[in-house]
């Protein structure tokens, strides 16, 4: 070892050397490339299109880890661009739209890769262009920035693989047109799923008391509802209640069906063994398979995790073996469900197998429990990724990248891992699931063959009907929300279908599925009718929760807008982790169903109060209000659900008619709302 | 190039003072062995898993994830009590389909490109960091393990941690289950992937 370090280091030192080297020999660059102002033009809608050269750069090969931010002399080049729109960016785009397109070349006569950034005024980077390539001869690269804001940016040619200095060229052009509007949806049939929108009351304080606010759990200063990024949802079939993971908190939520539309009453369940968390992950193993309603609860907090459970409905707490334990690699999910035949022997009674699955750092593993999550066998591996350039990506076909979605288990006992990222057997990245048919003593990875990888992208769901078809909900790599459903646990799919096209839904995330009755299944994602880059803190589009119903084994799907009047975010989702201002929503929602086949969807909405109403407020600038995660659950009110045997049932209720008095609420591009008189109170 | 080049020869340097494959004579019990290939069921006889778990082995489950130029395999040692049984995977390479990434560049690419903890010492958790917002930075932070192959990591997880060993151009992972305490499985570790790595150095 000590031969490597000190070879390594060596090899560092050289390069060192070389490097300032390279700089100390290379032609002197411009001087305003070094020192004073760069220049600079104005572009607007009536300007046309601009042209400017970039001063040669390059000398060398440069791994690019963010010059385009720092611009240094040699390397990069800078002009500064105005960007004049009719009107601030945040109320132009409410009805226009508009494209700043760069058209930036070169030419070489050594293999050179020359990049275009545009570094917007809030900071954002864009770029770098398409294609990224290297080329000898005449170089090219295209960026479309979609939506730019007004101010300056700073644009800039930067030297990735340039051997000798390189000038470039770079024609600007601004379009702009009025913001289309996508495809009126078509009314919903009679009988269309609508939704009730139920967010956690606050704190309560002074002489409050429940149920118009919340009581902290003992011990706790808070309950945490405005904490709830990635929340997971349960519901205890035996008793009815829902739970919803805000932070460290199980919230615990009990609808008055009795009264139309159900009220709700929130308490804060918060488990004793669940400290400080930084990946909060809750799952009921409830009756829809025939488990005992076991409340599970998985906290990590970056030195220990803490995982412990409930059979109570989250009175009393008993931790298990992943209570205490320092906590290295992970990405926990937990989850479970009936054993394949042949069942092992178990030492409980505990019917089901209990699975824990996590990123770890050549592989991810899950690891079973058969004794109902008290005690769990080692970690299996699921696939094999590799760690590159900062990002893991998968090293073979079979294999994925190392973050996944959630484990569910199938009736038969298969279990799934979904994947945003896998190889198929061409080596193309596709979203996929580790399919597992020996109670997880072995996996393969599994490919849906129409989709695409998208990354940055957010974890895709899978989910079960009672006969064991499975549907794969996923944002496909144009940012759209598709579902795949397979009949033989994923080795073929049906051809993928766009659940948000009735919307006119352009980028989604947080796909979340859930099953019935095999040709039943509800399709949670967010979606907005905004296209361009939804990582950029320039992106303007406004994020609504849409459930997409099928109930013919995915052949047609029913897609709802359960928040129209009320955003769940405006400006853009992060999916990279860290401390971006967007990454208020954090890395997925949840989905679940009740006995009576009535569709739960727990979100984290990420604009409340003023910001609601307000469309300057985003995400990426604030206020809080538009940097919230407040818990709430999206509950289905009205239509067929997901068990056809309580179809007129109202749920079980009996009362009311088929939409049950819930406000038939759906969307419609032109006014944002469409449905029963009263909708716009639903929130 | 000049990097390239120049960690190239200290590799080659390092492969050359690597001592070779100790291969007892007396390796007659161990099938499946064999140069180039290796059967992660063969690295573990029933016996050992049994002296260190107190259980026996019921069933050897042994699974290929192969492509791309490397061969996962692996093999569960499955023993009555799920949670004391034992999980054993090696990555090597594959020789008849070699490709730019070998198991040593994976190993590289995992474990040299993470700020790493200081030593096994910490495993209890004496070494208590700062918690931060990163979720993914924060827990990534395998630990050095002395004495084991070329280089040794332990990767603690909540319910099933597993001890990485890098030995020429394959690793093996270890994973334990069990209701122990963190130290104790990774002693437990330790001793299964000792063995494991005597017949490794046999097939090589």
């Amino acid at each position: 070892m000590k031969v490597i370090r000190f070879c390594l280091w060596i090899s560092f030192v050289v390069l060192l050397l070389a490097s300032t080297a390279a700089l100390i020999v290379s032609d002197p660059p411009p001087a305003w490339a070094q020192v004073g102002t760069p220049p600079s033009s104005t572009i607007s809608s009536s300007s046309g299109p601009l042209s400017w050269d970039f001063a040669p750069v390059g000398g060398g090969t440069v791994i690019n880890v963010g010059i385009q931010d720092i611009c240094p002399p040699v390397l990069c080049d800078d002009h500064d661009l105005t960007l004049v729109l009719p009107a601030p960016a945040a109320t132009f785009y409410q009805t226009m739209t508009a494209k700043l397109t760069f058209q930036y070349t070169w030419t070489s006569t050594l293999p050179t890769d020359l990049d275009i950034f545009a570094i917007s005024p809030s900071g954002a980077d864009h770029g770098p262009g398409s294609p990224d390539n290297s080329s000898t001869g005449p170089g090219q690269e295209n960026l479309t920035v979609t939506d730019p804001i007004d101010g300056l940016w700073h644009i800039r040619s930067v030297a990735s693989l340039a051997p000798v200095p390189t000038a470039a060229h770079l024609a600007v052009t601004l379009t702009i047109a009025p913001r289309p509007t996508a495809p009126m949806p078509p009314p919903p049939a009679p009988g269309a799923p609508t939704f009730i929108n139920y967010p956690a009351p606050d704190d309560c304080t002074g002489t409050q008391q429940p149920p118009s606010c919340i009581q902290p759990a003992l011990g706790s200063t808070t309950a945490s509802t405005h904490g709830a990024g990635e929340p997971s949802i349960g519901v205890a079939w035996n008793t009815g209640k829902a739970f919803i993971q805000a932070g460290n908190h199980t919230l615990r939520v009990t609808f008055n069906d009795s009264l139309n539309p159900a009220t709700a009453f929130w308490e804060d369940k918060r488990s004793p063994f669940a400290r400080l968390s930084l990946d909060p992950i809750m799952f009921v193993d409830d009756g829809h398979f025939g488990g005992p309603n076991r409340l599970f609860t998985s906290q990590l907090n970056g030195v220990t995790s803490e995982l412990s459970f409930s059979d109570d409905d989250g009175n009393n707490w008993l931790p298990t073996q992943g209570s205490g334990q320092p906590a290295g690699v992970d990405h926990q999910t937990v989850g479970g469900g009936p054993y394949t035949s042949p069942a092992p022997l178990t030492p409980t009674a505990y019917a089901h197998g209990i699975y824990y699955c996590s990123q770890d750092i050549v592989t991810a593993f899950c690891s079973r429990s058969d004794d109902g999550g008290l005690t769990f066998g080692p970690g299996i591996p699921i696939y094999t990724f590799a760690h590159v350039n900062g990002v893991d990506v998968p090293i073979a076909p079979g294999t994925c990248s190392g973050l996944h979605g959630h484990v569910r288990v199938s009736p038969d006992g298969t279990v799934y891992v979904p994947n945003e990222n896998c190889f198929d057997a061409n080596g193309a990245s596709r979203p996929g699931v580790a399919v597992s048919t020996d109670n997880g003593l072995s996996w393969v990875v599994r490919t849906v063959p129409d989709g695409k990888s998208i990354s940055p992208g957010s974890d895709p769901s899978v989910g079960e009907g009672v006969n064991n078809t499975i549907y794969l909900g996923y944002v496909n790599s144009d940012g759209h929300a598709k579902i795949a459903v397979s009949g033989d646990r994923g080795l073929h799919w049906s051809k993928s279908k766009d659940a948000g096209t009735p919307f006119g839904v352009q980028n989604a995330e947080f796909a979340e599925v859930i099953v019935g009755d095999d040709d039943r299944a509800a399709f949670a994602f967010l979606g907005t009718q905004t296209s361009g880059d939804t990582q950029s803190a320039d992106f303007q589009g406004v994020w609504h929760l849409y459930v997409a119903f099928t109930y013919s084994t995915g052949r047609t799907w029913t897609t709802v807008d359960a928040t129209p009047t009320d955003p769940v975010q405006r400006g853009c989702i992060w999916n990279q982790g860290g401390s971006n201002p967007c990454r208020n929503l954090l890395d997925f929602n949840d989905i679940t169903v009740d006995k009576f086949g009535r569709v739960l969807v727990g979100y984290a909405d990420g604009c409340t109060g003023s910001c609601v109403t307000d469309p300057t407020q985003n995400a990426s600038t604030g206020p809080a209000s538009a940097q919230d995660a407040l818990a709430t659950i999206a509950r289905q009110v009205g239509g067929r659900g997901l068990f056809k045997a309580f179809d007129s049932t109202q749920f079980g209720t009996h009362s009311g008619d088929i939409v049950g008095h819930g406000k038939l609420c759906f969307g419609d591009p032109a006014t944002g709302i469409q449905g029963d008189p009263g909708c716009k109170a639903t929130n | 190039m000049l990097q390239t080049l120049t960690i190239l020869s200290c590799v080659a340097l390092v492969f050359a003072s690597v001592p070779g494959g100790a291969a007892p004579q007396n390796a007659k019990n161990v099938a499946g062995v064999t140069k180039g290939t290796v059967d992660a069921c063969a690295l573990l006889t029933s016996a050992e898993v049994e002296a260190i778990q107190g259980e026996r082995v019921e069933e050897t489950k042994p699974s290929v994830q192969p492509g791309g130029g490397l061969f996962a395999r692996q093999c569960l040692f499955r023993t009555p009590t799920l949670s004391k049984s034992v999980s054993l995977s090696l990555t090597a390479s594959d020789p008849v389909h070699p490709v730019a990434m070998t198991a040593r560049q994976l190993w590289q690419k995992q474990f040299h490109s993470l700020e790493l903890e200081g030593d096994e010492e910490s495993a209890e958790g004496k070494n208590v960091k700062k918690l931060e917002p990163e979720r993914e930075g924060e827990s990534r932070k395998p630990r050095p393990v002395r004495g084991l192959g070329e280089e040794a990591y332990w990767v603690a997880s909540p319910v099933a941690s597993a001890l990485y060993v890098l030995k020429g151009e394959m690793f093996l992972r270890i994973s334990v289950g069990s209701t122990g305490q963190e130290s104790e499985r990774m002693e437990k570790s330790k001793a299964l992937a000792r063995t494991a790595l005597k017949r490794i150095s046999i097939g090589n």
